[in-house]
């Protein structure tokens, strides 16, 4: 007892301290530099005339090699319209043009590649913190998943999502996703509710820019679908959980993707009634995560706790999971991905504030490095060890929990956001498992819907006022700025959000559910429940040459297979 | 109780989207604070607790 309060003293002093050093509370303006002042030469407008005049390497200079690089890259690779008449400014200009965009394609296609990987950081954790009995039933979720959720954004969600999402100048304007639905509600402004070009990627949409955008936003819609099969494993019926993540990638997540970023209703907060720059959501903390932990909590509430979770009298059984390296490197995983995730949102690294990635980056490791910190602290002062899942699950907090503010907030604020974010995921877990009763082995409903909802109040609270991306935000000039920092209107718009995703997606989630619940069925037998669904759902074992024992039962799978 | 939990949620929804024509900011944030909590009832209050009357475990 006397070393547990030691070591609560010792955490609170060395939090003032780090607080203190960090400059949290001295006002904004002791952080603020002077710009440097910088003499704007006597511009001399260039003429092609000048471009004749510049000379690359020679053929014979290239021949030998160029081991150093300064003879690779010059006026030589430019690539010129028309050949005889050597280099124009126009193709100069061109080049400059494409340059930035291609830059800008790449950028955006690895971090999405990046975000992809994630599938398999999602795969490991859920299946991890799963009974060997279920192996592959969730591994077998979390792959599909990436095939019923692409197909179904592929025929219709990219479309309700990004339809009308243009202009985009970091990927060459998106021009033909320009037709977006809206109807004049609240003082007549105009509400845009789902955008109406883009289905199937066919007609004007076989574009090259609209092509990168939906492979960056498909890997996003993603992983939203990939949050439920781990808050439903163990009991979900495989052809239930195919029909639910249709719905959702069709339907539940592009409609909130299209109010926060495909020129919907809630963008347009600030540039309609003056709240901030509206709904702002960085990289998806509401958009992806709060919506997947929501749908996740509407499928759990549906299908019930499994068999065994909690006795007569409503107490809680543990039920832990059988692979604590696969759930940690999973985490390791899913950190590296979320790299494509939140400096990705950018979508251009060249050009219109783009080059904040770096510090967007850094917001994001920072956070998950103290989320980590917060609930193994919670852990350790509660239950007197450290508890290696929920650390990874505090790692994940405090990464969803930045995912919207993350370039919009400075590196104390992403510290704080994913120290409170670790802290509340343990808080939430303790929650929903005790209070709410709702069975949710992999702690998806607080990870990505809790921690999500705390991310998106973040950027109304933290956003800095730094931030500038290419001079205005959903419309509205000027930086994005939370309440510490002086505008109590984000704070709103932010609510207004929160407010959105549980009083009409989670609704809309929960409806398509008990409608497909209703049609086939969401949850399993008894019996095979108790088996494990490895046999009974997907015809083979995860691990068949280990005898596993069920709890329960008392019957190995073996012999049930027998 | 499952529809009442839904209409409460909505009911929420709406509350907080009411905060746009409200004037002075403070007010702005009671009024979306407000409708996020009455959402927050409607889905963790009202529904859940109508689940949890024929929950699996009470059999």
């Amino acid at each position: 007892m006397l070393v547990r309060k030691n070591l609560i003293r010792t955490s609170v002093r060395v939090l003032i301290l780090a607080v203190y050093f960090t400059g949290w509370f001295a006002p904004a303006t002791v952080f603020a530099q002077a710009a440097p002042v910088v003499k704007a030469a006597q511009a001399k407008p260039i003429t092609d005339a000048d471009l004749k005049n510049v000379a690359g390497p020679k053929p014979d200079d290239l021949a030998k090699g160029d081991p150093g690089g300064a003879l690779t890259g010059t006026v030589n690779d430019i690539v010129v319209s028309d050949s005889k008449q050597g280099l124009t400014l126009p193709d100069l200009v061109n080049m400059v043009g494409q340059n930035r965009i291609a830059i800008n394609f790449v950028w955006t296609l690895i971090a999405g590649f990046l975000v992809m990987f994630m599938q398999a950081g999602f795969a490991a954790v859920e299946t991890g913190l799963c009974r060997a009995k279920n192996a592959n039933h969730t591994m077998m979720m979390n792959f599909m998943v990436y095939g019923f959720g692409l197909f179904a954004f592929w025929v219709m969600g990219f479309a309700i999502q990004q339809g009308g999402c243009a202009p985009n100048t970091n990927l060459g304007g998106l021009s033909p996703l320009n037709s977006e639905f809206t109807v004049n509600f609240l003082g007549g402004k105009p509400w845009g509710l789902f955008g109406q070009k883009g289905f199937f990627l066919s007609g004007s949409s076989y574009d090259v820019g609209v092509m990168v955008m939906f492979l960056f936003q498909m890997v996003f819609m993603d992983t939203a679908t990939t949050i439920v099969t781990g808050a439903a494993a163990e009991r979900w019926k495989f052809a239930a959980f195919a029909i639910s993540t249709f719905c959702l990638g069709a339907i539940i997540y592009p409609l909130f993707g299209n109010w926060a970023w495909g020129g919907g209703w809630l963008s347009q907060l600030g540039a309609n009634y003056g709240l901030g720059h509206g709904y702002c959501d960085f990289a998806g903390s509401g958009v992806v995560h709060a919506v997947g932990g929501l749908t996740a909590l509407a499928v759990s509430m549906i299908i019930g706790p499994r068999i065994g979770k909690y006795t007569r009298s409503g107490k809680p059984n543990p039920m832990p999971g059988h692979d604590i390296t696969m759930v940690l490197l999973g985490c390791f995983i899913l950190a590296f991905g979320w790299f494509g995730f939140n400096p990705g949102s950018t979508l251009g690294a060249s050009g219109a504030g783009n080059l904040r990635i770096g510090s967007i980056a850094v917001n994001t490791m920072l956070a998950g490095c103290t989320g980590s910190f917060g609930s193994l602290l919670y852990m350790w002062i509660r239950f007197g060890k450290p508890d290696a899942s929920m650390a990874g699950n505090g790692l994940l907090a405090g990464l969803v929990a930045i995912t919207a503010p993350s370039g919009f907030v400075n590196t104390p604020g992403a510290a704080i956001i994913g120290f409170a974010a670790g802290m509340l995921v343990c808080l939430s877990v303790e929650f929903v498992e005790r209070v709410l009763k709702v069975d949710d082995p992999v702690g998806a409903i607080s990870v990505h819907g809790a921690c999500g909802l705390w991310g998106v109040m973040c950027v109304g609270l933290f956003a800095d006022g730094t931030s500038n991306y290419g001079g205005s935000w959903n419309g509205v000039n000027g930086s994005v700025t939370g309440l510490f920092y002086g505008d109590p209107h984000q704070f709103v718009a932010q609510l207004i959000g929160c407010a959105t995703l549980v009083g009409v997606i989670f609704t809309l989630a929960y409806v398509l559910n008990w409608v497909v619940d209703v049609i086939v069925g969401q949850r399993v037998g008894a019996a095979s429940e108790l088996e494990g669904l490895d046999l009974p759902e997907m015809g083979a074992l995860g691990y068949p040459e280990f005898q596993l024992v069920t709890l329960g039962t008392g019957r190995s799978v073996e012999i049930a297979a027998q | 109780m499952k529809l009442l939990g839904l209409v409460i949620a909505v009911l929420g929804w709406l509350l907080a989207i009411m905060s746009v024509k409200l004037a002075s900011p403070p007010a702005q944030i009671i009024c979306a604070l407000a409708g996020f909590t009455v959402a927050l009832i409607g889905v963790l209050g009202v529904l859940n607790a109508a689940h949890l009357k024929d929950a699996i475990w009470k059999s």
